[in-house]
């Protein structure tokens, strides 16, 4: 009866999270835009890019970590965000998480999510962006990644 | 005249109907800041030094400053500062003669460039069929492009929605890319064209289109120089594009004098030692000097004399750089690239940080990490303490080296010499002047004995002007040695070798030691060293030399229970206040007294040798160098390396410090051979003719009647004293009772011989003698009272 219980929560879980986001593009070879039905505020974006396999994930964590913060400020300098900032960076388990702000291309302080997923042949990069800090932590805005990263696996 | 009319006619209204208008204005603007007077001045740091002046309104007087500075002299004439108005100072982009000069051409590769990053984002967002267009989009962003396309994913996203237009909303994010890039452009002008700010007005904006159309033509390598700096972005303009050309094309047909402030190139700066190196290697380096910005380049002028002499070692096989690259095993190429990242580090770091990290991922070999050591030995450990702690807590070559205690710390050092007279080093070496192909179709007696006439240098190095190294020789293998007999009559031929440099890793000496061993077929005729540095100011030496004695007795007995008898070149040694007469006058027998009297040869003939000269100063203030040479102790070269292993612990540790001060060394047990011993033990056993036989021999024949099982030791490990266990004096004393009793059965078969008439030499005594020595040895095994060492 319990772990009948834990199965249909979880299954409904999934279900509610796929009817707070939907897709709205597919843009290139790796990155999709998606559309928030409950909110104008939220944006979000979603990518996967096939690993060359050689990453050691537990030896390089630092690396990773210090490799991203150095190209995403140039990468994004480049086009027009500006002050790029994590203010949080943690590991769990496999998932790098990096929280922070940023100005964007208008100047407007926008506050992000961005979620990598690596696994063996494959590292999946979820952003999810919001003018409002507060948007970030509620559950229906964080059903993103699972919907996100569930869409991306599947390809 | 009218041409020219026309011209600016066509190009206003280009710039009026064209979609891309609406961001020339300011991107044209930006392009007057490039390469200001003031920029110069920045420089020359006129502004800096003289905190009165301003620039503006002090205009003529700095003006006249930077004209008349060495940076400026080489400007011609006609086109030097006119310091009459500070309207100078920028370009006039508003000028005919700009407009006519300069801005249709850049025009066109603006308009290119734009096309180009529009190209690019649709590439990213999808919209795009030209696969080259994109290819080369992402071949010049690189790595960075995946940190990024999210973002702009939201970015264009957004534009969208405000345009309703996918068009628009690409065209929106260009450009505003293209502001960015202009500002970098700027940027990397005021870097690397500081000389720009010499030049009059008219003459600068002509240098400045022509900069600015060669960087941004081909628009790839615009790109690249955003993320990748100005190295990339002139690389890009010979390799990505096929086009390179074209930015010519758009200017002037006759190209424009563009006069360097410095030749950033090998001829420029005059570098060395560059005649041998490939075509290729050479556009690496003059790559490389160009991507030098002026600090940068100033540091490596001062660097420039070492580079060329680093450039001459990578072909000198003795030298470590000849290692390095070796270690490396790939093209010159790959070992010329390797040098310029060793330079880069010294030359292009910001902080200590940065530089010591850079280091740990340059050291990539036991070669690297030796090479690095002996640069920061050679500029003073005290000034590389911080980067040597660094290393060695993170670096994984670094790792393996044995730190002393500081401050500052510095690294034990090793080395081995062998010596042999095997003929198979003909493969090692060769005659000077002849090719490895020539000296290797002589047969192997030809070549030893062209390498015998080689030279006639006694227990010396041999010139590499007639002895040299082939392309065989181990690259951790020095120059070659010759010993021609260790006195007058000795006319037998043995050679010597040895490290290039003492190593900083044990196990790499140890395992060149094996190699070595391998290669001759012989485990003999090791002499392995551990070179560490002491204060001379040291005030425990009485301690070490209580341990060295301690060493010293455990390898020779240890070495007799192998079958080894120590000669007069590895005698016992023996602690002054009881050293007995020497057996042969010229070698000393004594530990040193004192740390100021350790010199080169006098107190290396035991098995464990002290020396200091040899290794020279040393590279910490007010230290010197102390060496423990292990003088062909084992056979067995698994003993050797556990030999070195456990001294190179005790040296780290400064083991000997834990002797007790309270302790009388008399009261210490150690081997103390003599001859009174002979009266008192075989007298008994064996007639005085021969006692008087042994004590006319070798003193060392009287260690086994040495009464160890009674004595008191002194255990380094624990700083205590110990005796000796019941079933170790029990086993002593047997092993005693079978010396003299197996003296008594030499002297009966001496006997018995003399009655049969069967004639024998001394020698043959003396081999009889020594036999039983190594039984008592083994029987006994003292040499384990002596481990805690």
């Amino acid at each position: 009866m319990h772990l009948a219980l834990i199965i249909f929560l979880a299954i409904g879980s999934v279900h509610a999270s796929k009817l707070n986001w939907t897709v709205k593009k597919e843009v290139g070879k790796d990155n999709t835009i998606w559309k928030c039905l409950f909110s104008n505020d939220l944006r979000a974006s979603s990518q996967s890019i096939n690993d060359s396999g050689e990453m050691n994930l537990l030896k390089d964590r630092e690396k990773i970590v210090k490799d991203l913060n150095e190209n995403k400020k140039k990468g994004l300098e480049f086009i027009g965000v500006k002050n790029w900032k994590p203010e949080k960076t943690k590991w769990d388990n496999d998932t790098l998480v990096m929280q922070g702000n940023y100005r964007d291309r208008d100047g407007e302080i926008v506050y992000f999510d961005e979620r990598h997923y690596f696994n063996k042949k494959r590292v999946i990069i979820l952003l999810l962006t919001s003018s409002h800090k507060e948007n970030l932590i509620n559950e229906k805005s964080l059903s993103f990644f699972e919907v996100a990263k569930s869409w991306e696996e599947a390809k | 005249m009218i041409k020219k009319i026309i011209l600016i006619i066509t190009l206003i209204i280009s710039l009026i109907t064209n979609s891309f208008a609406f961001e020339l204005g300011s991107i044209i603007n930006s392009i007057s800041k490039f390469g200001t007077v003031e920029n110069t001045a920045d420089f020359l740091c006129i502004h800096r030094n003289d905190k009165s002046l301003n620039f503006e309104a002090d205009y003529k007087r700095i003006c006249q400053i930077v004209k008349k500075s060495e940076l400026c002299q080489k400007i011609p004439k006609e086109d030097q500062l006119k310091c009459n108005d500070s309207k100078e100072n920028e370009i006039d982009v508003t000028s005919l003669s700009f407009i006519y000069e300069c801005s249709s051409g850049l025009w066109n590769s603006l308009k290119d460039l734009f096309q180009f990053i529009v190209g690019g984002i649709k590439g990213i967002l999808g919209y795009t069929f030209d696969s080259d267009q994109r290819d080369k989009f992402h071949k010049a962003v690189g790595q960075y492009y995946d940190s990024f396309s999210n973002y702009l994913a939201i970015e264009y996203d957004k534009e969208q929605e405000k345009t309703d237009s996918d068009f628009k909303a690409i065209y929106n994010v260009a450009g505003g890319l293209l502001k960015t890039l202009m500002t970098k452009l700027g940027e990397e002008i005021k870097e690397n064209y500081f000389n720009l700010g010499c030049y009059s007005q008219e003459a600068r904006q002509e240098r400045v289109c022509k900069i600015v159309g060669d960087i941004i033509m081909p628009p790839a390598a615009a790109i690249g120089l955003i993320f990748k700096g100005s190295k990339y972005s002139l690389k890009a303009l010979d390799v990505i594009s096929k086009k390179g050309g074209e930015a010519k094309k758009i200017f002037k047909e006759n190209p424009i004098p563009l006069t360097p402030p410095i030749s950033k190139d090998i001829e420029g700066l005059k570098l060395k030692n560059t005649e041998k190196l490939s075509d290729a290697s050479k556009t690496q380096i003059n790559d490389w000097l160009k991507s030098l910005k002026p600090n940068e380049l100033e540091k490596f002028k001062k660097l420039q004399d070492k580079f060329s002499k680093d450039l001459h070692e990578y072909d000198s096989r003795n030298s470590l750089l000849f290692s390095v690259k070796d270690e490396m095993s790939f093209s010159q190429e790959a070992a010329v690239k390797d040098l310029l990242d060793y330079y880069s580090i010294s030359v292009k770091s910001n902080s200590s940080g940065e530089k010591f990290k850079k280091f740990n991922n340059w050291v990539k070999s036991d070669a690297h990490a030796l090479y690095l050591y002996d640069q920061m030995a050679k500029e003073g450990l005290e000034k590389n303490k911080d980067l040597l702690r660094y290393l060695t807590n993170y670096n994984e070559y670094f790792k393996k080296a044995h730190g002393l205690r500081g401050p500052p710390n510095s690294l034990i050092t090793y080395s081995f010499e062998k010596e042999s007279s095997k003929s198979e080093i003909s493969l090692w070496f060769k005659k000077a002047g002849m090719s490895d192909e020539e000296w290797l179709k002589l047969s192997e007696e030809e070549r030893l004995k062209l390498l015998k006439e080689a030279t006639d240098v006694k227990k010396d190095k041999v010139s590499e002007s007639k002895i040299e190294s082939t392309g065989l020789k181990p690259h951790y293998v020095g120059n070659y040695s010759e010993e021609l007999g260790h006195n007058a009559q000795d006319k037998s031929y043995s050679w010597e070798i040895a490290n290039k440099k003492y190593e900083i890793s044990l196990d790499r000496t140890l395992n060149q030691v094996k190699e070595v061993s391998k290669s001759f077929k012989e485990t003999h005729s090791f002499h392995t060293h551990i070179v560490f540095d002491i204060p001379k100011d040291y005030k425990e030496f009485e301690k070490f030399q209580a341990w060295s004695k301690s060493v010293n007795d455990y390898l020779y007995l240890k070495g007799m229970e192998e079958g080894l008898h120590g000669n007069y070149l590895t005698s016992v040694a023996h602690l002054p206040e009881d050293a007995p007469k020497r057996i042969n006058s010229h070698v000393n027998n004594e530990l040193p007294s004192a740390l100021s009297s350790v010199s080169e040869t006098s107190h290396k003939f035991f098995s464990m040798g002290i020396r200091g000269e040899l290794y020279g100063p040393s590279s910490v203030p007010n230290n010197i160098k102390l060496g423990l040479e292990l003088r062909d102790t084992t056979r067995n070269l698994d003993i050797l390396s556990d030999n070195m292993k456990t001294i190179t612990s005790s040296v780290q540790d400064y083991k000997w410090e834990k002797w007790n001060n309270s302790i009388n060394r008399k009261d210490v047990t150690f081997v103390r051979p003599n001859f009174d011993l002979v009266d008192a033990n075989l007298a008994a056993k064996v007639s005085p003719a021969f006692l008087q036989r042994i004590k006319k021999g070798d003193i060392n024949a009287t260690i086994p009647l040495q009464k160890f099982e009674t004595g008191e030791y002194f255990d380094f490990n624990t700083g205590k004293k110990f005796t000796p266990s019941k079933e170790q004096q029990e086993r002593i004393a047997k092993a005693r009772e079978y010396y003299i009793e197996e003296m008594h059965k030499i002297e009966k078969d001496m006997h018995r011989m003399d009655e049969k008439g069967i004639s024998y030499s001394k020698e043959d005594v003396d081999d009889a003698i020594k036999m039983t020595m190594s039984e008592w040895a083994r029987m006994a095994r003292v040499s384990e009272l002596f481990k805690g060492h």
